[in-house]
């Protein structure tokens, strides 16, 4: 379903493979969500309706990789508590901020390749700015989905699987 | 306060202070840019064209008043089909050339100090700024990234 939704065609500024990974972490432990953030993006790199990822597809991987690994780190009871909601958003921030800094990170190396003459800290601080708007929506948007919707489709999928 | 709720305190703030000073360097960017392109009221630019089969047609010295847009003048020196979206202008033809699934007009620009780069917004959000290269090239587009200009 994770694969689907991100290759399916979806408006700028959304994108609802993290909270997936995320909650696939939670529910099935790091392994399993690394190994869903790493497939899902590999598969992205090929049929994205925004174009083929090339070189920033390591990138990718990596950062949605690194978002399952926090969510098998995340410690989430099944009461449904209101905290888990705040702590989810923050979450969903922060690691959104550090999937498109690792992105970013791909479009600094491709930045610094020659012939350009800027060393690759240079690219990485312009590509980040030239970014900014791009990490705001994403990271507004991302915190919205996780705090409202991780609790409720980890408690879903957890009575499902009767866990 | 708890421990586990003091790191979550601290990481909100963390994102918060970073994205509001990416945010913040982004805008004071876009500002410094314009304010340096639009000082002069006229302004002289190169604009070149490439139609993938060998073909390269430049206008150089070509004049332009100060925050012209990319696709403004274009369109003073070529017959331009375009459609505008959200996001900007999409050219979808220059001088009967149309995109197809696999080629499409991606502009460039020309600086000594990185070479070619793609453009990074629509050509109607691009102010053009007094002798600058600007370069449309008819290429492939079924693999990223797109390769520079010959």
């Amino acid at each position: 379903m994770g694969t689907g939704l991100q290759v399916l065609w979806r408006p700028p500024g959304l994108e609802f493979t993290s909270l997936l990974t995320f909650s696939t972490g939670v529910i099935f432990g790091s392994v399993l969500g690394a190994s869903l953030g790493a497939f899902v993006m590999f598969v992205n790199a090929f049929l994205s309706p925004w174009g083929l990822a090339g070189l920033n597809m390591p990138f990718q991987m990596l950062g949605m990789s690194i978002i399952g690994t926090v969510g098998g780190l995340y410690k989430m009871e099944n009461d449904g508590k209101a905290r888990f909601h705040a702590e989810t958003a923050v979450l969903g921030a922060f690691l959104t901020f550090v999937y498109y800094s690792i992105t970013n990170l791909g479009f600094a190396v491709y930045l610094a390749l020659p012939p350009s003459s800027i060393t690759l800290l240079e690219a990485l601080v312009l590509v980040q700015v030239w970014g900014a708007i791009f990490t705001l929506l994403y990271t507004v948007s991302n915190t919205l989905l996780f705090g409202i919707g991780a609790v409720p489709i980890v408690n879903t999928m957890r009575k499902l699987l009767g866990r | 306060m708890k421990r586990r709720t003091f790191t979550f305190v601290v990481l909100a703030l963390l994102v918060w202070a970073l994205v509001a000073s990416l945010t913040s360097a982004y805008y004071f960017y876009l500002y410094s840019n314009l304010f340096q392109k639009t000082r002069k009221p006229i302004i002289h630019l190169n604009l070149g064209f490439n139609y993938g089969n060998g073909t390269v047609q430049w206008f150089n010295q070509t004049e332009a008043r100060g925050g012209d847009t990319l696709l403004d003048i274009t369109m003073q020196v070529a017959k331009v089909n375009h459609t505008i979206f959200s996001y900007g202008a999409f050219v979808n033809s220059i001088n009967n050339v149309n995109n197809t699934a696999s080629k499409a007009w991606i502009w460039w620009t020309w600086t000594q100090q990185f070479g070619w780069s793609q453009g990074p917004i629509a050509s109607d959000r691009y102010a053009l700024g007094d002798d600058e290269t600007a370069y449309w090239y008819y290429q492939d587009v079924s693999a990223w990234p797109y390769s520079t200009p010959p």
